[in-house]
């Protein structure tokens, strides 16, 4: 007796690939491969063979089994991986469907985010009205009505005197003007209640600027006062710092410049590092400038608040006893400072409110 | 203001480099806003704070840097040179008067005779060109020159056109320069060639019959010295801040002799830059210098400050020594002297009129020590009297609610036009106005946020977004007061998901009683809209926005809803308390039960009527739908209704529930002929 070996592969070969399930491919594995298979069969006959004719004969069919399993085991994966092809899969690259949230204006997020970080340290949210008496915004801050320093703070003002506009009337004989500041806040708290105060005024103020890129008539500020026993200059250093690290970055740096602001003395005005470029270069030199810095212009420094000890004058104006305390204040541009941290170039895209703005922040 | 940097080594030594001279400057506030080279000169622009006048020269700059350099200033030697003995007395030829002591307390004028007209030496006017000056002749470059210099603003007249109508054979006439108010009908021409109107308010330089300069602003174009004056009167003096500052505005002139007179100039100085002036023009356009004519007094009062120098720790949080504190006040001219333990007498000098009392003194020594030597301390913060106001919470709530439903917080100028809100249909009997607004665009102060909220629909229309909800929460200004609101606009919303998402926040807010009726706006459309009220307070308005406000408006689109509520007026009703009321026992069993009813029967009058009954086991009353059709017929319409009754102690039975129900129809079909369908 004797095998075609070829032909036997052949014939295998299609019968494996015609099994269209695993119970069939079972089938054809014990009918080949099997105890009593076609393979067992195929030894069977080695010792009737003759000598020199038995390592061929052993060779071939060697390959064959070895062919036959491969080919049994081609066909089983196939075969899994047919039925699972059947199940649904979910295509999780497809973009998922965000739901309609609302959002948060960025200035209010920004007066938000720095309203926290007082809060947290124990000051108390104040507001005040936006139209004020000619003395909370400025006489009453140690700001004389005919002096340069009302130059800084040009001023609009209210037109009909008959219409006394107060959220809580006030018996003022004097004019009603739109708040140029966040300070007058501090008057309203402070003949109102006694230290200790630790106070933060988040509030629109209004100057009678043109309108373009960096200027506003209307924007945003954010006021902070201390009146204690002791508040000392260095309390203010400490605090601010605070504010910086937490608002911009922890490796920020701060330096603090002598200033004149009539209601705090001594004044500063504060500058952080800049946060784009964070060259220390102080300036342009003649001919030879290198590109310059598009946030700070070259000078490695933000200016980003006024600040100061609240001047002796304004707790007189108050009504609080001479020496009693001391404190400090300072305050700072909102839009500016979204405008830094955000990288914002244009203050007019604040007001507009256009969506593809707002969702960015 | 500009100086250059050769200009002051001219008053101090100055070994730094520009750019470590202005980083210095800036840390002791002058402020140092550009280097430009110039030449083989830099320019310095510095910013100059108001409270410091006499830092509006170079010499002012130069103390400064003599101070925080710790070198020695050299004015005596450049500047005090004159010669005395050439100083003439006056010889009676002129009478300077002043009328109004307080306006001008001191002038001085100097006649120089047989001076040449030319063109000023190079050195000088590459120095005013530096600082952006236009050189003009000898003269008046000088007058320039000692005014940046010195911070003394002068004037030269030539002296022959000085009462030149009036001059007579004699020489021996007795001239004048009167310094005095101006009449009301009086005009001068200056020297820009403007006729410029003179009140009672302006301060002038006038001879015998008219003004020929405006004091301490601009002087008249025919007193001018010019190409072939030979003879000048020098005029040095100090003219009141609060006068000059008035004239200023009064005219709208701004120069830098009126922007340091406005600031105050040094009373004590005024002869002293004059003379310094004369020797000048004597030694770059010739001349004689001649007599000195002087009224009114520059003598200052004595500043004397007590200084505890403990107070300098309490206040900075950083002891500074006395020997410091001592060379610090040495260095910017002030007289120190002992005046037992910590304590200082300090003499102010007269260029210094900003230091008035202890805090002034502190400021310089914390100033020139420098800001950085303070360290950095966190102070302990008590609890504030202040209370929070409710308000804050209330807006906090507002917005995470608000997001919450998918709406954008927007800003938008609180200053409109009135052409704006009439358009939107919105009275402007009772609006506030500006007395002195920048355009018409900014005139009102918004008495509701309707305009801004369309104005930032219709940007977002133009961009192509769609099916937005805006809202603003900001003051608004009407009949005499300022109010905080809120608005709300929705575009691809229907009225009654706009009133849920007002009612979602009045819950929000713990508002009890708040009721929806229906009124008249006339910025919502006829029948489409209500106010809200709680009690007799009225807290707001919704409604559907009138078509033809949105075409003026140029919005392009139709069924826009809005919503303002007063936040002020539903403060007092604000309830955060929140307090857990259980969760139920037992099942409840729900029946939902249609009504024909009339047309003019309102949702509220039938869930009334129900309420009226006060089933004990009714426990939520549910609007499911309205439906209005032919077969129901005109005027009728068909609700349909959601009960749920649930009892707190057992399971309802079906028996218990039929009977509910029919007690209900009863009493609807009673009162209101509803029909059941």
């Amino acid at each position: 007796m004797s095998f075609d070996f070829t032909a036997l592969e052949e014939e295998a070969r299609q019968k494996i690939a015609q099994a269209q399930d695993a119970a069939l491919l079972e089938a054809l594995r014990i009918q080949y491969l099997g105890r009593k298979g076609l393979l067992a069969e195929i030894t069977a006959i080695i010792p009737t063979l003759p000598l020199e004719a038995r390592p061929e004969y052993g060779k071939n069919a060697n390959l064959l089994k070895n062919k036959l399993n491969q080919l049994l085991e081609a066909r089983a994966r196939q075969i899994k991986e047919d039925a699972t092809a059947l199940f649904e899969q979910f295509d999780f690259t497809l973009p998922g469907a965000i739901p309609q949230a609302g959002t948060a204006h960025p200035i209010a997020q920004t007066v938000k985010e720095i309203s926290d970080i007082f809060t947290k340290l124990g000051f108390v949210i104040a507001e005040g009205p936006e139209v004020e008496t000619e003395f909370n915004n400025f006489t009453g801050l140690n700001i004389p009505l005919d002096h340069p320093a009302r130059d800084a703070f040009d001023t609009f003002y209210i037109k009909s005197p008959s219409h006394q506009v107060t959220r809580s009337p006030e018996k003022e004989k004097n004019r009603f003007l739109l708040r140029s500041h966040t300070s007058p806040v501090q008057i309203r708290v402070m003949k109102k209640h006694k230290p200790p105060l630790a106070v933060i005024v988040p509030g629109k103020v209004y100057r009678p600027d043109a309108v373009d890129a960096s200027h506003s008539f209307m924007f945003h500020q954010i006021e902070g006062f201390l009146v204690d026993e002791d508040v000392k200059f260095s309390d203010l250093k400490g605090i601010l710092s605070v504010l910086a690290k937490k608002l911009f970055s922890r490796n920020i740096k701060m330096r603090f410049r002598p200033h004149f602001f009539p209601f705090t003395e001594p004044s500063a005005e504060v500058d952080i590092s800049c946060i784009l470029c964070k060259s220390h270069q102080v300036t342009k030199s003649q001919g030879h400038q290198e590109k310059r810095c598009s946030v700070c212009g070259g000078k490695g420094w933000l200016e980003i608040m006024g600040c100061g000890m609240i001047h002796p004058n304004v707790f007189a104006n108050v009504g609080y006893p001479k020496g009693a305390y001391t404190g400090f204040a300072f305050g700072m541009g909102v839009d500016r400072i979204a405008m830094l941290k955000y990288g914002i170039n244009d203050i007019r895209l604040f007001y507009e409110n256009d969506l593809r703005f707002l969702r960015q922040f | 203001m500009k100086v250059t940097y050769n200009w002051l080594k001219d008053f101090v030594d100055i070994t730094l480099k520009p750019e470590a001279l202005a980083d210095k400057l800036t840390m002791a506030g002058l402020e140092v806003k550009a280097i430009d080279a110039f030449d083989d000169d830099f320019v310095f622009e510095i910013e100059i704070t108001s409270n410091r006048p006499d830092w509006l020269s170079v010499i002012g700059i130069a103390r400064e840097i003599a101070a925080i350099t710790g070198k020695k200033l050299k004015i005596a030697k450049t500047r005090r040179t004159m010669d005395e003995g050439r100083r003439t007395k006056d010889d009676g030829r002129w009478t300077v008067t002043i009328e109004d002591k307080a306006a001008c307390p001191f002038y001085s004028a100097r006649i120089i005779r047989d001076v040449k007209v030319e063109p000023s030496p190079t050195w000088m006017v590459k120095r005013l060109q530096a600082i952006g000056l236009r050189p003009v002749n000898n003269i008046v470059d000088i007058t320039n020159y000692v005014l940046f210099t010195t911070g003394q603003p002068l004037h030269a007249f030539d002296v022959d056109k000085i009462n030149s109508h009036h001059v007579t054979a004699s020489p021996r006439h007795q001239r004048k320069i009167i310094v005095r108010r101006a009449r009301n009908t009086e005009e001068i021409i200056t020297i820009d060639g403007v006729i410029r109107r003179l009140t009672p308010e302006i301060l002038v330089i006038a001879d015998e019959k008219n003004p020929i300069a405006i004091a301490g602003i601009m002087g008249g174009e025919e007193t001018e010295v010019h190409g072939s004056t030979r003879n000048i009167l020098l005029e040095s003096a100090y003219f009141s801040p609060l006068v000059t500052r008035g004239a200023s505005r009064l005219l709208g002139i701004s120069s830098d002799s009126s922007y340091r007179f406005e600031r105050s100039v040094d009373k004590a100085s005024v002869v002293e830059n004059s003379d310094y002036a004369a020797k000048l023009i004597i030694t770059h356009a010739g001349g004689e210098l001649g007599e000195l004519y002087k009224a009114g007094s520059p003598k200052t009062q004595k500043k004397i400050i007590t200084f505890n120098v403990s107070s300098v720790k309490r206040l900075l949080g950083q002891e500074i020594a006395l020997s410091k504190v001592k060379s610090i006040f040495k260095a910017l001219e002030f007289k120190v002297a002992a005046s037992g333990k910590n304590v200082l007498k300090i003499e102010v000098p007269a260029f210094r009129q900003d230091v008035t009392s202890e805090i002034d003194v502190i400021e310089e020594v914390c100033r020139i020590a420098g800001y950085d030597t303070i360290p950095l301390s966190i102070p302990a913060i008590k609890l504030s009297a202040l209370q929070e106001d409710l308000l804050l919470t209330i807006q906090e709530k507002i917005r995470e609610t608000l997001m919450g439903v998918g709406a954008h917080e927007v800003i938008t100028y609180s200053l409109v036009s009135e052409e704006s809100l009439r358009k939107a249909r919105v009275s402007l009997a009772s609006v506030i106005r500006l007395q002195n607004p920048l355009s018409m665009e900014q005139e009102v102060l918004r008495p509701t946020l309707l305009w801004g909220l369309l104005t930032s629909l219709r940007c977002n229309v133009e961009s192509g977004s769609r099916k937005c909800s805006f809202f603003e929460i900001g003051d608004c200004f009407n009949q005499g007061v300022e109010f905080r609101a809120l608005g709300l606009i929705a575009d691809g919303r229907e009225l009654l998901e706009v009133k849920g998402i007002v009612e979602l926040l009045l819950e929000k807010l713990g508002l009890c009683g708040v009721e929806f009726f229906n009124s008249m706006n006339a910025s919502y459309k006829e029948g489409q809209t209500a106010g809200i009220r709680i009690g007799d307070k009225e807290i707001g308005t919704i409604g559907r926005v009138k078509e033809e406000i949105l075409a003026d408006c140029k919005i392009d689109l139709a069924n826009i809803i809005a919503a303002e509520l007063n936040l002020e007026n539903l403060k007092p009703f604000v309830n955060f308390q929140k307090i857990y009321g259980g969760l139920p026992i037992y099942p409840s069993v729900t029946r939902d039960i249609s009504l024909v009813i009339n047309e003019g029967i309102v949702y509220q009058k039938i869930v009334g009527a129900i309420d009226a009954l006060s089933l004990e086991n009714l426990e939520h009353i549910r609007y499911k739908g309205l439906y209005r059709s032919e077969e129901i017929g005109k005027g009728k319409k068909s609700l349909t209704l959601s009960l749920e009754f649930r009892s707190p102690e057992r399971t309802l039975t079906d028996a218990e529930v039929n009977a509910y129900l029919e007690e209900i129809i009863r009493k609807l079909s009673l009162e209101l002929q509803a029909v059941i369908r």
